[in-house]
Formats: structure tokens, sequence, C-alpha cells
């Protein structure tokens, strides 16, 4: 699309280019007439480019990344079915002499949750493991490409192992070392016979959605003996029979034969209790989801440096028409018209783009880099289930595209000022008078203002019935902006801005209330509309009382720096109003995110409480082999134990399609110390709720972020009052659940939570309690003892507060590289400033030469423009932080449920970092065209013709 | 006239050369005068004559290729940038034919500005600017920027500028070539009237009835002085 559209966009300009030699040389003379401007509008303008290349290319990265995973993980695995142990010959049976076009191997294994633990010195413990029986031969002829398998040699001997690179890592062990396994409620001790890579069947995982496969391959029957060696009677999660189908095509290819294999394979299953999971189809699923939906993030977020990039450009543009506005008025008087004069300032403007996109599309490639490797690294740094290792890469067709978006946003910001440029008048022009100020709007502006209006309302209307955020935000921000000129005509046109604009700040910082109150869902481009909203409005308000300003800090008696400094920025106030958004939409955004992340970071303790109600430890252990209930409780220290079921369910919302995601299922103990709630239908109390859920096997309590894979919609998927379904992916049994509250944000993993009894009538004995909410004494310490003395059952517990720490620190680090990422926009503010800076040498030239022949030192020359810069940026700067605490302050005290819990404070470090960061480089720029105007020569400076 | 070895202002065998794209050429070729304090001289020339580059060099505005120029016995080209730039702020005013006013200040401020750059108290520098604004007829356009001024008032803002910080000598160049005939003469009325009053006037001018108001005309030709006469010997 990106493409088509520069084409489209660049055509007019080719034809003026070949077909009309003046225009030519006057588009191309005046790009290197100012070859230093050129070079910052240059610049300035490739960063939007790089910043869109970079965050489409974030999305190749990701895509690759999750598809890499699922060929790693999965090789020519394309679909499963899983049955109890116990039916696996049934299964077996039914798929003898199975044949389908678009099914070329069929391959049986067993598959048993295990812990395995190195139990030599400083060996390492993986809590959650799979020990796998198959045939080796039979595996490595599935699918017909044997090194696609992954496997190797022969099926191990009894007492021997084979261990995936993951389990060998883990353990810290390698050929010949021992292994311990806890399964089906017995122990078996295997020397390692070889490590396998994490590929294809020796990678197969069904555990989580984890990137890792702990996988230890053993002689087929070896889960029977220990079920046989066991002491007690197992509780826990029976083994599993698996049958893996690998399609026709081979390990990529296969994949867009899922639709037929299913059916295949659906149809085989007719009648049983089991269903096809279409594990590789779905995970390039999610693949594609994330990466779309994470490279739409970045893609968002980047906007805020575009739209400082946009403004940037139309400064320049503005900047350039006025230097040449008596040139421009000859030649219309000469007859040029006007629509040629547009073409004419757009070609260059185009030459420009071009060049900027070029480079930016080039640069966008670095920044795609620094942000995926960065991303790795947080993605990486969370709980090990919901890691995500990425490995960068673009495709071309990425990169043009990112050139082409970013070149056409330049285009057309070219057009649109060269039109406004166009339009002057001419005697005024060719002599150069200025163009007096309107005190009252156009009359076509006026009539504009009705539809904008009614528009406006329609939008608020629509808004709140949907709820759609967008239209109850803009709406009634398009109906201040309608009314303004006609509120202008009637009323002095200063207090009619001063209004509309301190209206539409209110309304940008408040209205997150009214979506609270509307449970719209918050997404970030909404973030974005806000935010440009407010710092346009504070914008215009700072530049409208500019001159107010000015006599204030007069009567504080100011140096003649410091009075030039200001006076000039005073009087050109479109471009300084053009300066101040950059800085102030660039800042906003940095303080905004600061705040947040502060906020959240805040909120650890009320998290955890919130999160594990009056449990301080969460417990998870191997389901065929779960840690007894009795026996922790009875463990030194322990005050009180919530058993509780945990399996991956797949659900179905209003909302959203088929999700794998966890559930757990409640027991009374849980229900009577809870998490706290957000929301909750009706119920006079906390408790009250998860009461209901415990007594109806038909009730859920899920949070905000219920079915947000990374990057996916960011729309809630499932509110109270909704109906969802969850199903066992192995068998498809189903069970309709009524959403009754949303709890705290489930950094615990938690899903949904329903009954115990719900979920052991979807999942049957997989549903056992195998995780746990315990309250002690001294948490840590428990932690400790926990995961010694469980260790045979596969114990990984943490304090619920370690975890809650980890998460806001990968948040906080997202949060970082939000920063980092919209920091790049500061650059344009910098150049913004250069340009400014550039021209104004430029225009002062001759009073240069009289400040100077007055008596003007040349370093107070210097001096001046410098203050001038710091002042334009301070400004700036100042805006953006200024609204950035309002707005964070005011959601801070809202409804927002997100918001819930936020405590307003400032980080301060975090402030003075920003600050710094903005104003340094902003009076830096100013450097070297101050000191090219101190080094102007008095008598040649008034020589200079105007 | 003073002769070369005294005055308040003496210039002796001052060369300018200019390089252009054709080569050098010499602006002024050896020019040597004096002038006398409270002397109203006017200097007059052809286009390209020089006259200008003489204004230029003898207010220390531009470097010299040769010779030197004495204000009150001092070398004014062997001082640094910044002792130059300070003695044009404690002893010399400018008039300029496109008035040069700064236009974000208002007239108020653009007067005030040559005393706040020669030390003067920011109270009573604009108490004297505004004193001065009164003096050259604009009491009433304090606050008004130039663009809000008409040509001749802009003027006449310029001559207030200055000479509101009572410099030893005030250099015009072509004060009323930007002005109609009517505004012109009120602005050299009131040059006329401030020389009459003490203050040391060189005016840059091809206008003879301009010029004709010195008390002495120097004619300048190639870039040497033609002729130096005194009123009465015209």
């Amino acid at each position: 699309m990106g493409p088509v559209l520069l084409i489209a966009f660049s055509l007019p300009f080719v034809v003026i280019i070949v077909g009309s030699p003046m225009l030519r040389r006057l588009a191309v003379r005046n790009a290197w007439r100012r070859p230093v401007e050129a070079a910052l509008v240059i610049g300035g303008s490739l960063l939007g480019t790089a910043i869109i290349t970079g965050s489409l290319i974030v999305g190749d990265t990701i895509d690759r990344s999750i598809r890499a995973g699922a060929y790693d993980q999965l090789g020519p695995v394309d679909e499963i079915v899983a049955v109890p142990a116990e039916e696996g010959p049934e299964l077996l049976e039914r798929f003898d002499g199975f044949s389908s076009p678009s099914v070329d191997g069929v391959l049986a294994l067993t598959i048993t949750e295990a812990a395995v633990v190195n139990l030599g010195q400083g060996g390492g413990t993986q809590p959650r493991a799979q020990l796998i029986e198959v045939d080796f031969d039979a595996a490595r002829r599935f699918g017909g490409d044997a090194r696609a398998t992954g496997i190797r040699g022969p099926t191990p001997d009894p007492g021997r192992a084979a261990v995936t690179v993951d389990v060998a890592d883990r353990l810290g062990v390698e050929r010949g070392s021992r292994i311990t396994v806890f399964a089906a409620g017995a122990n078996q001790t295997f020397v390692v016979d070889r490590v396998l890579d994490r590929h294809g069947v020796a990678g197969l995982w069904t555990v989580d959605p984890r990137q890792q496969s702990y996988n230890v391959f053993v002689t087929p029957g070896t889960t029977a003996t220990l079920a046989a060696d066991a002491s007690t009677a197992t509780l826990g999660a029976p083994p599993q029979a698996v049958l893996a189908f690998s399609n026709t095509g081979g390990v990529e290819e296969g994949a867009t034969r899922t639709r037929a294999a299913t059916e295949a394979i659906a149809q085989e299953l007719s009648g049983a209790d089991a269903r096809v999971q279409r594990v590789k189809h779905d995970l390039l699923e999610r693949a594609d989801e994330s990466a779309q939906g994470l490279s739409d993030f970045y893609f968002t977020i980047g906007m805020f440096a575009v739209a400082a990039g946009i403004v940037l450009l139309v400064n320049v543009f503005v900047m350039l028409a006025d230097e040449r506005r008596s040139e421009l008025g000859l030649m219309r008087a000469m007859g040029l018209r006007r629509s040629t004069l547009v073409g004419a300032m757009a070609t260059e403007g185009w030459l420009y783009s071009i060049a900027a996109g070029a480079l930016g599309a080039i640069l966008g490639i670095g920044v795609g880099w620094v942000i995926a490797r960065r991303a790795s690294d947080i993605l990486g740094s969370g709980q090990e289930v919901n890691a995500l290792r990425l490995t960068f890469a673009f495709d071309t067709s990425t990169v043009i595209s990112g050139f082409a978006v970013g070149t056409a946003i330049s285009v057309v910001t070219i057009v649109a000022s060269s039109v406004r440029n166009a339009r002057f008048n001419v005697i005024r022009a060719i002599r150069d008078i200025p163009t007096p100020q309107r005190t009252r709007p156009r009359r076509r502006w006026t009539l504009l203002g009705i539809p904008t209006t009614l528009v406006g309302v329609a939008a608020t209307v629509a808004g709140v019935s949907g709820p759609d955020p967008y239209l109850v935000m803009a709406g009634p921000m398009l109906v201040a902006a309608g009314l303004t000129p006609i509120a202008s005509r009637l009323v002095a046109p200063r207090a009619v801005t001063t209004g509309v604009c301190l209206a539409v700040l209110v309304w940008a910082v408040g209205c997150f209330g009214v979506l609270a109150a509307l449970d719209a869902t918050i997404e970030i481009p909404l973030f974005l509309l806000q935010g440009l909203t407010m710092a346009g409005a504070a914008v215009v308000l700072v530049t409208t009382y500019l001159g107010r300003m000015g006599r204030v800090l007069d009567r504080g008696g100011r140096t003649l720096t410091a009075r030039l400094g200001v006076a000039y920025p005073l009087a050109a106030r479109f471009r300084t109003a053009m300066t101040l958004s950059m800085f102030a939409i660039i800042v906003l955004t940095l303080v905004y995110m600061s705040e947040i992340s502060y906020m959240f970071a805040g909120r650890a303790q009320e998290i955890s409480r919130n999160l594990s109600g009056g449990f301080g430890i969460e417990l998870l252990s191997n389901p065929t082999n779960p840690v007894p209930a009795r026996e922790l409780a009875a463990l030194r220290g322990v005050r009180e134990v919530a058993p509780l079921g945990y399996v991956y369910a797949e659900f179905r919302t209003p909302r959203r399609d088929r999700t794998i995601w966890p559930a757990t299922g409640i027991g009374p103990e849980l229900a009577s110390a809870p998490p706290a709630l957000q929301l909750r239908d009706g119920y006079p109390s906390d408790r009250a709720a998860w009461q209901a859920v415990l007594e109806d096997p038909g009730l859920a309590i899920v949070d905000d972020f219920f079915l947000q894979t990374p990057g996916g919609p960011s729309e809630k998927a499932a509110r109270v009052g909704d109906h969802i379904v969850m199903s066992d992916p192995l068998s498809g049994r189903e069970r309709r659940l009524r959403v009754v509250a949303i709890a705290e944000n489930d950094f615990l993993n938690s899903g949904a939570f329903v009954s115990q009894g719900a979920l052991s009538e979807t999942f049957g004995a997989r549903a056992v309690e195998s995780r746990y909410f315990v309250a002690a004494r001294d948490p840590d310490a428990t932690v400790r003892r926990i995961r010694t003395t469980f260790v045979s059952n596969g114990a990984d517990a943490s304090t619920v507060r370690s975890i809650v720490d980890l998460a806001l620190s990968q948040q906080s680090g997202f949060f970082t590289l939000m920063q980092q990422f919209v920091g790049v926009g500061l650059l344009v503010g910098v150049a913004g400033i250069g340009v400014v800076m550039f021209r104004a040498v430029r225009e002062r030239r001759r009073a240069i030469g009289v400040l100077r022949s007055l008596g003007f030192q040349a370093t107070s020359v210097t001096r001046t423009f410098l203050f001038e810069a710091g002042f334009v940026a301070t400004l700036g700067v100042a805006i953006g932080v200024l609204i950035a605490l309002v707005a964070t302050y005011v959601l801070a005290i809202s409804e927002a449920d997100f918001a819930e819990g936020f405590r307003f404070g400032v980080p301060v470090t975090d402030l003075l970092i920003i600050v710094s960061v903005a104003l340094v480089p902003a009076v830096l720029a100013a450097v070297f065209p101050a000191r090219r105007a101190s080094r102007i020569r008095p008598a040649v400076a008034l020589r200079v013709q105007d | 006239m003073a002769a070369v070895d005294q005055g308040l202002l003496r210039a002796i065998g001052v060369h300018k050369n200019y390089r252009t794209g054709a080569g050098e050429v010499e602006a002024l070729r050896g020019v040597t005068l004096a002038v006398d304090e409270g002397e109203f001289v006017s200097v007059m020339g052809p286009s390209g004559s020089g006259k200008t580059t003489l204004l230029n060099c003898l207010s220390g505005l531009d470097d010299i290729d040769g010779g030197r120029v004495l204000l009150d016995g001092d070398t004014l080209h062997e001082m640094s940038d910044a002792a130059r730039t300070r003695n044009r702020a404690s002893s010399m005013g400018f008039v300029f034919q496109q008035y040069n006013l700064i236009p974000v200040l208002s007239a108020l401020e653009n007067v005030e500005m040559p005393l706040l750059l020669a030390g003067v108290r920011p109270g009573e520098a604009r108490e004297r600017a505004a004193a001065t604004l009164e003096r050259v007829g604009l009491g009433h356009r304090v606050e008004h920027r130039p663009s809000e001024l008409s040509g001749g008032e802009q003027q006449r803002v310029t001559i207030a500028r200055a000479v509101a910080s009572r410099p030893r000598v005030v250099w015009a160049d072509e004060p009323t070539g930007a002005l109609d005939s009517e505004s012109a003469a009120d602005v050299m009325d009131l040059m006329t009237e401030l020389h009459r009053e003490g203050l040391t006037l060189i005016l840059v001018t091809h206008d003879p009835t301009v010029g004709a108001q010195a008390q002495r005309t120097i004619r300048m030709r190639d870039g040497r002085i033609e002729g130096d006469d005194r009123a009465g010997e015209r």
C-alpha cells in the first residue's frame, strides 16, 4: 500500500521535473541554495521515516522470532491429539491405517509431566518438564525429513535418557551425567546418553506457551513402571497418549494444509472424547497477531515523534516562503499562477522528502535493531513462561514500506504547507510589507464552524452510545473547534481562544473519568490523541499570551541580551508556536510515561496484596505428582494453604477468538481470604463475589488483561456480565461461564478463576490441585523450605512480591524503551531549533549589524542567540512537563480502572534527566548559528539588502 | 577646518580595498582629514565614490588596509574588536538610510538600547530614552513598534537612538534617502537643531540639498577627497 501511495504522490512531481524546465530549475536551485538548512530539514524529516521503518521492523522481528520458535519446537508436527494414557490403545486403533492427502505422518508418543533434578553437586532443578516415550526410529521417519525431527540415535535403553539442550543447561548436565525424574508418584534415575537440540519432535512442548522445551526422552513403558512403583495411589494428572500429525509439504508449507488435515483427523476422531489441536497453525497465528500488534504499538508511540517531524516540516516551509516572499510576489506579478507556485514549492519539498525518506529508511533498520535488541532483553527478563527470545530480522519490502509511508507523510505535509504559503497579497509580498493580523476570522471559517460543531455533537453522541473512546474524546473537542470561529465574531477572539484551549485541556485530561464510567477500552492511540490535543491547546494558549508574558518578564528588569532573546520569539509567534509544539509533544510524552511507570512501581506492595489476598507465596508443582496439601500445611512456618487447580484452557469470549490461557480452580480456602477485585457485579463485597464463584460452577472472575497476548488487541476480551466459553483443548469439553468480577492485573498468570468443581468437570483428572497460595510468617524463608522439601514434586515457589517486582521491572523496562523510542523525536526538536536559529541569523543580519554598530559586543550576540534558543526550548519543555504532570495527577485521582491505586508522585531524577536531555542539545544546536552571528562584521551586515 | 594633527576625529592616509569576483577594488585611496568637535560635515559624491566606506572605516565599523583613524587621540583600528565596540557604545551614534530599527522592540526600547550598552542604569536609561523621544517629537509613540510608525517617524526614532547616549560623534548615512521630501526636510531640521546644540555630525549623502545644510562639505570621487569646503567658502 505504501509504495502505491508514494508513487501516486510522486507522479505529479516527476511530471513537473520532466515537463517544466523553469519549475525544475527553481526547485533544484532553491534546494541547493541553503545547504545547511537543507541538511537540517532532511535530518529532521528522516527521523520520522526512521521511526516508522523501525516500528515495522520490530513487527518483522517478532513475527520471524515466534515463527522460528514454532518451527523449532514443532518441526514437522502440525496437529496433535491427546487423550489420557489408558485410552491410548483405543486412539492408536482408530488411526491404524489412517491416510489423508494432507497428512504424511503420524507419530505416537506418551507424555507425562515431570520434575527433573540433578542431585549431584551444584545441580539444578526443573520443576516442569516432560517425560516422553517415543520410538526414535518412528520419530525420525515422521514427516519424511529426519533432520527436521531433531531425533538422533536409537531409542534410549532402559535407565538411559536423551535430554534436550534446555534440560542440560538448566540442570548443568552433559552426556554421562545422572538425572532423577519425578513423575507419576515415583522417581527414577537415568544416565544422560545424549543431548538433543530443541528442534522438531525433540522440541515438542505441550505444557505451556514458553519457548523452552524441557524434554527427557526415555524408553517406552517407563511411565507405566514408575506408576507401578508409586508407593501411594497417584492423585495427579494422568500421563497423556499423544498422536502427532505431520502435514504434507514440509515444516513450513505443511501449516497451509491445516484446515484439510484437521478435518480428516477430526473425521477419524468422530465420537471420541478428544479433539484436534492445531498447534503449529495456532502458534503461527499468534506470531502474526503479536507481530502486527507490537508493530502497531511502536508505530503509534512513534507517531509522537513523527508529529514533531511534521511540525518541523511545516515550520521550515513557512520560513522558506517568508524568506522568498519578495521573489514569490514578483513571480506572481509576472503572471505565474498560484497552482504553479504551489507546484514549484512542493517540488522542492518533494526532493527533500525523497532524500530524507531514503536516508530515514536506512537509519530505520538501525532503529529497529536497537529496539529489537532492547525488547529482547526485556521480554526475556520476566517469568520464563511469558518470555520471548527475539532474533533481529527484517524484509526488504518492510524497509520499502517504511520509506514509502515516511515520504508520503512528508509530501502531504509539504503540499499542504505550499498551498498555505502560496496565498499572499502580491503587492505586500513584493514590498515586503507585513501581513496585517485579522481581528476576526474569515467568513468561510465561520461557515465551516457550523458543520464542524454538528459533526462534533454527532461524534460525541455516537461515542457515548458505543462506547467509542476516540469519539468520546474527540467529539467535544470538535464542538469547541467548530464554535471558535463563530464565537470569535461575537466575543473578543483572545477570550474565545483562551476559553476553547482551556476547555480542550480540561476535557483531554478529564475525559478518562468519563471513559471509565462508560467502561470503554483505553488503547494506546487514545493517548496519542490526548497528547497531541493537549500539546496543541497548551501551545496555542501560551502563544496567545506570549506578549503579556514578555511584559511580565520585562518588569523583572532584564538585560539587553535577555530582552532581545525573548523579543524575537515573541514577535515570530507562528515560528515560536511550531518550535514549542515540537518540544511540548515529545516532552509531554516522555514525562507522561515516566509518571505512569513511577506510579505503577509505587503500587508493588498493593498489587502483591491485591493479587494474593491473604497469601504471600505462590507455589506451582508437577500436576502428575503434585505437592500434597496436608504436608505443605504442616511445613514449618506455613500458616495457611489454598489449593488451586491449574490448567491451560482454551477460551472464547464475545470479543476474542480461541485463545489458550490459564484457568485456576478455587476452593473455600481462597474464597475466605480472596484476592481484591476492581469491579464486581452487584455483590456487596469482594468476598461475596468469590463465594458466588466458589458455589456456582457457571461463574468466573477474570482480569482486565484476560486473553491479551503480547501485541494482541488491547480491547478488553471480557467484561462483567459477559458470557465466555472455557474448553479443554484436548477433549474439546466446554463450559459456559458468566464473568461476575474483574480482578487486579494478573501478574501471577492465574487466568480465569472458576470453581474447582467447574475445572474438574471440564478437564477431568488434569485439573488436579497442583498450585497453591501459601500464607507464611516469613515468606522468603518458607519459599526456600518449600523448594527443598518438595523438590520431587517439582515445587516452584516464589513470593508474590518477587513475581510482582519482576513484572513491574519488566514493565518499567518497556516504558524506558518506549521513552528512548519517542526520545528520538527530541532530535526533531533540536533540528527545529537549529533551523530556526540559522534562519534567524540570515534574517537578522542587518539588525545584528546595527546592534554591533551601537556597541553590542560579539559575545553578547552569541549570548542573545543562545538565550533565545534556551528560552523557546525551556518554554516548550515547561509546557510538556506541566501538562504531563497535571494529566497524570488527574489520572491518579480518577476512576479509570487501569489507574486504580495510582498515587501521584514526581519522579524527580527522571524528570531532571528528561529536561536536561531536551534542553542541553537544544541550546547546543544554537551554538553554531550563534557563533556565526557573532562573527558578522557590522559594516558588511549593514550593506546587506533586506 | 582642523589641521590633520588635531581635531576630535583624524584620518591619516586611510586605505580600504574590497575583493570582488573581478579582482581587488580600491574603495579608499589614502584619505586624510580631520573633524573638529561640534562640526557638521557632509560627505558627498557620486555612487561608488567611497562615501559609505569612508563612514564605515572612520567609525571603526569596518577594518582598514592602511593608514590610521584616531578618535580623541585613540587609534581606533589598533583597539581589539571588543574595545572598539565599547568605544562605539560610549562615543558614537548612527543614523542609517533604512532606519535599521530593531523590529521586535518598541520605539522606547530601541532608543534605550545604546544607553544600556553604554552602562546607564535601566531606570535612568528608560527616562532618558523617553525624554529623547519627546525631544524628537515622538513622545506619544513610545510604545509603538517600528512597523507601526511612518518612515519619517522611524527615522526620528533612529536619530533619537543615535543621540540618546550623548555621543561625541553621530554618523548619518543617507538619512533622508528613503523619505519623502516633507519628511526629509523635517529630519534635516531636526539634525541641524541637534548640531546647534553641540552635536558633532558627519553625514553621507548624494543629495546636494541635504549636503548644503552642513557647515563643511567633503567631496569624494574614486576613493579620494576631491574637495573640502566650508559653507562660507562655497
